[in-house]
């Protein structure tokens, strides 16, 4: 990005975000601009390998802003693959800890109830249309969205991955990983951020459940439908051989095959819910994260304040001149100088220690205040999100079921014309 | 009736079948009354299998009713299968040229084990109605003698009547093909087809065929409704853990999922019912009566075979083979239209059912896709209740005016009520 084209950032700083109404008042970079995932296309590596075969996304990009100065160019496209997509997922989520960072979509198909693989072209359709809508939660994030990695993996084709790699993303997700691999025990949860970490595991658990009965229940219809395809080759078999019952039995038939084929549009539609409901299980794990991420914060209050009331404890034995074992043996042996000059020794220490906890608390408190924002936002979107697919959800059973019976219904007329 | 050893009621609910679950066939009070179909001087009908234990050995008698402008008959009668296996043996041995509806089969060497199953019981009453009707409506074997017998013997005097020939032969079937004596030898001579009878013989073949893959078919379809049925209620009970779990801000992913587990409840109920298994008792029977109907052809053809091949030509030979052939053509008219009314019924109750699950399980959708979107339902309830509350309270009670325009609009799709988390 050349330096005259410096981002003009919101005039908002993000600091001043306080209440959700703020948070969604927020300038986006979708307002100024349009991402679409146009097609993918498959590549191979050279060999014929099937593992090196991958497959690569279009990204396109439209400024609507004709003001808009941010980005290079006015229309960009650029092919991406899924290994990237993590890449810069990883990477918001190390630099936005206090941020529930929008999911990607499944890297292998969960609760699935038929074979599929990902190289198979409807799987792809989905993936294109998860990251499209990755693309766009980020974008409209008024947090992430202008950050200048997430920008250039939209814009700079050559030299992205080396700008990302450069940003050390990977050494402090390392440490974070360090960090959190320690079982945490706080002293004093913050009750609010433990009952969102614990209704992100609700959540999550029954996401999960639903999508698993989903899939059995769409294995199972998918069976049935396709079982009328039989029953519709039985009848038009069966209508060649008869006379009077032939039309009757012939017409029952290809109602028949209808329920078969139907079910083909249904289970893809409904492919597409599990897809929107999945991303809310993934966000689930987000939202954990999150909560991880502060609980690291107050253990390093935690900490700090333990290093205070250690300090502190040593100090008032040196003030009181019984510092080390040979003094508890043997009764005061300090002279007094030593005596002041290792409370003053501490007193120094102590008021470092002070400044840390100050510091972590700042830390925490500044934290909190946006994890409190980013969290109410998110459940504003989740209940709007999920009560839409769930309703979505609903809608299509009816419509399957309008549909079924209806067949039903003529295969019933059909039958009972018969002479 | 019939209750000389001690009897115990086939409990028909008791649901380990090993396939599939069978509705109740009960002994009701009640029998539904008899009503002959237009046309027929007789009606019939077998159901209440009831599980007799004597010292000797353990059966089951089916309840056999029927009314009949020809004789007087008895209320009801009880009947073993063995009584109708030899009904079966004694008509077709009574009527040589035509096919006798054939009796239910045996049980399968699987079903040995468990022949006292509800399901298999069930089945086989269904089969054995289907099996007494259809003699009943047959033109000639309605008049026999030994149908009449098998309608009116008291119970206790059916074993002397109905004995059965208990040799190996025929149990095995081949008492009618002995009657025919020489008739069973192959001719190796000419084989004559007729033109008339081998393409009604492809006609039975293929309807065997069908019969068979639709009785098939319609199993499976039962069973995979059933299994959708068991999956749909574990996805109530998922969607009812996740809405009492739901928090304070999650209004309307609260609502989508009641919505959704009052729809897939609903869809669960109305493919959880027990369908009847009448296509498994009576397609096969018409099955096995096309299959006997195609012998009687193929018995026809080989005498006529013998007649034209010239190693008899008596007079009598001829006259069989006449009388055969005019047999066969009026039979086999008759039979067609029969069978044919059978199979619409069999297809009809498949066809009523499944519209019937469909059209409940519309119904449910449609009520889900009303609780996941009416928003209006927790602020109607808020309503009811304070005007229930003020109506209760003895202040308040004093303006009856004031509340009785809301109280009857407590919602009839929400039974629970809304523990308030939206406000």
């Amino acid at each position: 990005m050349s330096k005259d084209n410096t981002p003009v950032k919101s005039p908002k700083s993000p600091k001043a975000i306080k209440t959700v109404e703020d948070f969604e008042n927020q300038d986006t970079l979708l307002k100024h601009v349009d991402i679409t995932i146009v097609e993918s296309e498959k590549r191979a590596n050279g060999t014929l390998h099937v593992r090196d075969h991958y497959t690569v996304y279009l990204v396109d990009l439209k400024v609507t802003d004709p003001d808009y100065k941010l980005v290079q160019s006015k229309i960009s496209t650029i092919w991406r693959r899924y290994t990237e997509f993590e890449q810069i997922h990883d990477y918001l989520q190390v630099t936005y800890p206090h941020v529930v960072i929008p999911p990607l979509p499944e890297k292998r198909v969960l609760y699935a109830w038929r074979k599929s693989d990902t190289t198979d072209p409807e799987f792809v359709e989905r993936r294109r249309a998860g990251l499209e809508n990755f693309l766009l939660r980020v974008a409209s994030h008024p947090r992430l969205c202008f950050d200048d990695q997430f920008i250039n993996f939209l814009q700079e084709e050559h030299g992205w991955r080396e700008t990302i790699t450069d940003s050390g993303y990977l050494l402090q997700a390392e440490n974070k990983i360090k960090s959190l691999s320690v079982s945490i025990r706080l002293k004093k949860p913050d009750p609010e951020v433990e009952s969102f970490k614990n209704y992100g595991k609700q959540l999550e658990t029954n996401l999960g459940n639903f999508l698993y009965t989903r899939s059995k229940i769409i294995e199972k219809n998918y069976a049935l439908c396709k079982l009328h395809a039989n029953y519709g080759k039985l009848f038009s078999e069966w209508s060649v051989i008869e006379k009077e019952m032939g039309d009757g039995l012939q017409k029952a038939g290809h109602y028949f095959d209808s329920i078969a084929d139907s079910i083909d549009s249904v289970a893809e539609d409904e492919e597409q819910l599990a897809d929107q409901l999945k991303e809310y299980l993934f966000y689930a794990g987000a939202l954990q994260q999150l909560c991880s991420n502060h609980e690291a914060l107050q253990r390093n209050l935690e900490q700090a304040q333990d290093t205070l009331n250690n300090r502190l404890a040593e100090r008032t034995r040196a003030a009181a001149g019984k510092s080390g074992i040979m003094s508890r043996l043997f009764g005061t042996t300090d002279p007094d100088i030593v005596r002041d000059q290792t409370t003053r020794a501490l007193d120094a220490k102590i008021q470092a220690d002070n400044e840390a906890i100050e510091k972590a608390k700042l830390d925490l408190e500044e934290f909190t205040k946006k994890v409190m924002v980013e969290i109410d936002h998110f459940q504003k979107q989740k209940d709007k999100d999920l009560h839409e697919s769930l309703v979505n959800f609903i809608t299509l059973q009816v419509k399957a079921a309008k549909r079924n019976l209806q067949a039903w219904t003529q295969i019933k007329e059909c039958l009972q014309n018969m002479p | 009736m019939a209750s000389e050893s001690s009897s115990a009621m086939l409990d028909m609910t008791d649901a380990d079948s090993d396939d599939m679950d069978m509705p109740t066939l009960m002994d009701d009070q009640e029998p539904s009354p008899l009503i002959m179909e237009h046309g027929y001087d007789i009606a019939i009908k077998v159901d209440a299998p009831i599980k007799q234990l004597s010292t000797l050995e353990t059966y089951v008698t089916y309840r056999v009713r029927c009314v009949c402008a020809r004789w007087p008959t008895p209320p009801s009668v009880r009947r073993r299968y063995n009584h109708f296996k030899v009904l079966h043996k004694r008509l077709s041995a009574a009527h040589p040229l035509t096919a006798a509806p054939p009796a239910p089969p045996l049980h399968s060497a699987r079903q040995q084990l468990d022949r006292y199953s509800a399901s298999f019981v069930a089945i086989r009453t269904l089969a054995l109605n289907a099996f007494l009707d259809r003699i009943a409506k047959h033109p000639i074997l309605t008049h026999s003698e030994d149908f009449r017998l098998f309608l009116t013997t008291p119970d206790e005097e059916i074993d002397k009547v109905f004995r059965s020939e208990n040799n190996a032969l025929n149990l095995w079937g081949l008492g009618s093909a002995l009657a025919y004596g020489g008739d069973g030898r192959h001719s190796n001579g000419v084989r004559v087809k007729d033109p008339e009878f081998s393409s009604a013989v492809d006609y039975l073949n293929a309807l065997q065929d069908k019969l068979a893959t639709l009785c098939d078919l319609t199993t499976k379809l039962y069973k995979g409704t059933a299994a959708l049925a068991a999956e749909y209620s574990s996805m109530q009970r998922v969607c009812d853990v996740w809405s009492t779990q739901c928090g304070a801000r999650c209004g309307g992913t609260q609502r989508g999922v009641r919505g959704v587990s009052a729809g897939a409840g609903a869809a669960g109920q109305a493919a959880g019912g027990r369908p009847s298994p009448s296509h498994r008792a009576v397609l096969p029977l018409l099955a096995a009566y096309a299959a006997a109907q195609a012998d009687k052809i193929r018995q026809r053809d080989r005498m006529h075979a013998e007649y034209v091949s010239g190693t008899d030509t008596s007079d009598d030979l001829q006259n069989r083979v006449e009388e055969a052939t005019e047999a066969l053509r009026s039979e086999l008219w008759s039979w067609t239209a029969k069978t044919h009314q059978d199979i619409k019924g069999v297809l009809a109750y498949i066809a009523t059912r499944q519209v019937s699950v469909l059209a409940q399980s519309l119904q449910g959708w449609e009520q889900a896709l009303r609780v996941a979107t009416d928003t209006s339902v927790h602020h109607l309830f808020q309503t009811v209740s304070k005007n229930g509350v003020r109506n209760l309270s003895p202040t308040t009670s004093a303006a009856p005016h004031a509340s009785p325009s809301a109280s009857p609009q407590a919602d009839p799709l929400r039974p629970d009520s809304p523990d308030g988390t939206d406000t």
